[in-house]
């Protein structure tokens, strides 16, 4: 078996809450003890509800947020003791798509522009590269290259999906790290989007952490599955046998909402 | 189709919405009816029209909507024609709407019960001690376990799906008969959106309400709905019962939906099935049917003429070529 490309270990975040005049402040932990590795060129689902820390986890392997405890393994290298300076290096190696396309995007940019963006912060390549370098980024992510003058705004919510995935892949990252990436989608621009990944993924083997409250997409998606409960890992397995016979309450409750879709709505009461 | 009993009947309804100078049309010659104490669905993708249909019944759009033809009745009384102070009376205390995110409907600086008063106060109720009263009893109704801590609580103190019961509270508060529901679980997870249809379901059968629920997703509609409607591009494609719209679809747009929907949790890494393409811009709409681009089963005939809507079961309607 390869080495894992990711390895988290005992990873520990707590956040201060800001008190009020009348209430103290207090400490939550959004975060505790959670360990998982994930295989190069695999897919390893996160689930779990809103609030039960998948976020957080993230955040950390991406390092937007230093964790408090534990360890990040990237390719041997420790992410979590490393400082911003040193993280540099690593940044296009990972990279984050987010729930939300449009907050995620300068409003006034153009698609070519967002999509560059990464590889100027980066430094990479002259104009005339970086030029081509977007042009295959659209291509790779379904979106026309007459586009790529158009504003944001321009776009539909599926298409702007694809171009936060075009932004995401422009670096060619080893790690992409999913937020809900489908969740504020028609139900038949998240199949199309779901599918999009999945080619991504096959053309060139990109390792995905993909976050969801919805197991009937990880079925399809993940290779193996880890559930978080309430800041903590709670199951984790390959997705067959997560979905054929969960052992955590959580688990078997994230699977009963999302077994609604599974059942053809018009198969009775 | 129409019945005696209907509580709202809307009749070749159009709407368009003024932008840019250009007219796009939102609605295009809606007709259906609700039934006293039914649950009609709207399925439709963003930009479908299924939220300009359903906030037109309430007559809260927009000041660049214009309604370019038709009626809509309720118990009996044509809506387009009121007054604002007329709508007044109606809108809260008979047609009540549950909106897509409580955290944007609710006053952030006032104690959720005080905004469930005031609604009841609103629609006449003059006694304080009534109105505490019945803020409890609604707050109970949706599911609160202490209702007055509740009441004294601020949005912002609640989390997501509390904040919907609020909603849910709120709307339901008058005893409406008709409540629109327009996507009332898409901003919260899955678990969280069992609860709360759930609940719609409990207050239905509890005080007897017609709702008319709009969603993307055809998960949202099993199990309670009566009846469906099906929107594409503006205009209703099918209307059927809900088992015959789910169970056996007829318009290639409906089957691409239930297709989505209905697919099993295969191995990983299987692709899901997709309707290929978008939804049309609505300011440049296709001369014949608008899901000929994504139809895969288009004709000749599709690309060139505007299907009319045939009816190939009793109770039942599509606008397709392959059923005329």
């Amino acid at each position: 078996m390869p080495p894992p490309l990711l390895r988290v270990q005992e990873l520990a975040k707590t956040y201060l809450r800001r008190g009020s005049l009348t209430h103290p402040g207090s400490r939550v932990q959004a975060v505790k003890g959670v360990s998982f590795s994930i295989e190069p060129g695999s897919t390893l689902g996160l689930a779990g509800s809103s609030g039960c820390g998948k976020s957080t986890v993230a955040r950390c392997i991406s390092r937007i947020e230093r964790p408090d405890e534990g360890e990040i393994l990237f390719e041997g290298h420790d992410l979590a003791a490393l400082s911003f300076r040193e993280l540099r290096p690593f940044r296009p190696a990972i990279q984050m798509v987010f729930q939300d396309a449009a907050t995620a995007m300068n409003p006034s940019f153009s698609a070519a522009e967002i999509i560059a963006e990464p590889l100027l912060i980066q430094g990479i390549g002259t104009a005339k590269e970086r030029a081509a370098r977007v042009r295959q980024a659209m291509q790779e992510a379904g979106l026309p290259a007459e586009w790529s003058g158009r504003a944001a705004h321009e776009f539909s919510g599926g298409q702007r999906q694809r171009l936060t995935l075009a932004r995401a892949l422009v670096l060619k990252p080893k790690l992409l790290v999913l937020d809900e990436p489908l969740t504020g989608l028609d139900v038949s621009t998240r199949a199309q989007i779901a599918n999009l990944l999945l080619e991504v993924q096959a053309a060139h083997g990109i390792t995905y952490l993909f976050l969801s409250h919805d197991l009937f997409l990880l079925g399809h998606l993940a290779d193996r599955i880890a559930v978080m409960s309430d800041g903590q890992l709670v199951e984790e397995g390959p997705t067959p046998q997560i979905m054929a016979s969960p052992q955590h309450p959580e688990t078997r409750k994230l699977l009963a909402a999302s077994g609604r879709r599974l059942a053809p709505a018009g198969a009775g009461r | 189709m129409t019945h005696a009993s209907d509580l709202v009947r809307v009749k070749d309804l159009s709407v368009c919405y003024s932008a840019a100078g250009q007219s796009v049309p939102a609605v295009k010659h809606a007709t259906f009816s609700i039934g006293a104490g039914e649950v009609l669905g709207i399925l439709g993708e963003s930009g479908s029209g299924k939220s300009t249909l359903a906030l037109s019944l309430a007559r809260m759009l927009p000041a660049n909507a214009r309604y370019e033809s038709g009626a809509i009745t309720f118990r009996g009384r044509n809506l387009l024609p009121m007054s604002e102070k007329q709508l007044g009376a109606v809108r809260g205390a008979e047609i009540a709407i549950i909106w897509q995110d409580p955290a944007l409907a609710l006053n952030p600086v006032m104690r959720v019960g005080q905004q469930i008063a005031e609604v009841l106060r609103a629609h006449g109720c003059r006694d304080r001690h009534e109105r505490v009263e019945r803020v409890q009893a609604v707050l109970t109704d949706v599911g609160f376990q202490r209702p007055s801590e509740a009441a004294s609580a601020y949005p912002h103190q609640l989390s997501g799906g509390q904040r919907q019961r609020v909603g849910i509270a709120q709307a339901l508060c008058c005893r409406p008969s008709l409540v629109i529901a327009d996507e009332p679980t898409s901003k919260l997870d899955s678990a969280l959106q069992v609860e709360i249809l759930a609940l719609l379901a409990k207050l239905r059968a509890l005080h007897h309400m017609a709702y008319l629920i709009i969603s993307h997703d055809p998960a949202v509609f099993g199990g309670w709905t009566d009846r469906m409607l099906v929107m594409y591009a503006g205009e209703i494609v099918e209307e059927g019962s809900r088992e015959q719209v789910f169970g056996h679809p007829l318009h290639p747009y409906s089957q691409g939906l239930v297709r989505l929907s209905g697919a099993p949790a295969g191995a990983p890494r299987q692709l899901l099935p997709v309707i290929p393409g978008e939804a049309p811009d609505l300011t440049r709409r296709p001369a014949g049917c608008a899901f000929e681009p994504r139809c895969p089963e288009r004709m000749k005939v599709c690309a060139a003429s505007h299907p009319a809507q045939s009816t190939p079961e009793a109770n039942r309607q599509v606008s397709c070529f392959k059923y005329e």
